[in-house]
């Protein structure tokens, strides 16, 4: 350090730290399949594992999308209470709903519950248009 | 502002108008290479906030209500709306509460409140697969 540098200010560093842990995603303890999705994403794996499309493509930008959740349980788009499908309510019990974008127009779902993100739901394109309708952007 | 050097010791501090300036009254460390803000910090430990049970009750009430993540922000205006005025400490040290006991998260979209009761949700928490 320069001594002729001014030090700075310990209440600007504070704050500077605060900002920077402000700013930290948050990390989920876990992801967690719900026992519901197990036989289908069983399904969507094994026919992955034999390199069949579209399921592959799916599967890959499913494990990619994971990736980010575990960094930041929040990476999804957050759907607004009341645009929520009365299915994932009823069903699940869930209060909130995180949608993503998968491959070949498929989305997954997810509920943050305590600290742990759920995996509800692998829809396609018309299962999606039927809870979202005449929705072009989330 | 001038930086004078002791030729006893070599250390070197700030003055300002003949004076040591501001910094180094707050005990700014104005004497480069001496630690002085570990002492400090521990003789003199910050006072803790406080908070009511009432303005905790009131934040988590608010978050359950929004359901959707929020900012410090616009907790602190609903507070002020219905008549709840707090200051930015005291709802920090609510929501700490709050995320400490894993009632509520806070990431990269704002604090939302994620405490769940939902039977379906809590089978899938002991029993679902991790990944």
């Amino acid at each position: 350090m320069d001594p002729h540098d001014k030090p700075e200010p310990v209440a600007s560093a504070f704050a500077r730290q605060a900002d920077v842990s402000a700013e930290m995603p948050f990390r989920p303890d876990a992801i967690v399949i719900h026992p519901d999705l197990q036989e289908a994403y069983s399904a969507w794996e094994s026919l992955a594992l034999r390199h069949e499309q579209p399921a592959q493509a799916i599967w890959k930008s499913l494990q990619t999308v994971l990736a980010r959740i575990r960094v930041d349980g929040q990476w999804g788009d957050s759907i607004r209470q009341e645009r929520i499908p009365p299915y994932f309510r009823e069903r699940y019990g869930a209060s909130n709903l995180y949608c993503v974008d998968l491959a070949a127009f498929h989305r997954g779902f997810y509920t943050i519950a305590n600290r742990t993100v759920i995996l509800l739901d692998i829809v396609d394109h018309p299962a999606y248009d039927r809870w979202f309708p005449g929705r072009r952007s989330r | 502002m001038t930086l004078l050097g002791s030729p006893i010791t070599g250390a070197t501090r700030w003055v300002q108008d003949g004076r040591p300036s501001r910094e180094a009254k707050g005990g700014i460390s104005s004497y480069p290479g001496i630690d002085v803000l570990g002492g400090m910090a521990l003789a003199h430990p910050r006072e803790r906030i406080d908070v009511t049970l009432g303005t905790t009750e009131i934040v988590m009430s608010l978050l359950q209500e929004a359901g959707d993540p929020v900012s410090r922000n616009w907790l602190l205006e609903r507070l002020r709306e219905t008549g709840h005025t707090t200051s930015r400490a005291r709802l920090n040290r609510a929501l700490a509460f709050c995320l400490d006991l894993g009632l509520a998260v806070e990431g990269s979209k704002g604090v939302q409140w994620t405490h769940t009761t939902s039977p379906s949700l809590l089978r899938a928490l002991s029993r679902g697969k991790r990944m």
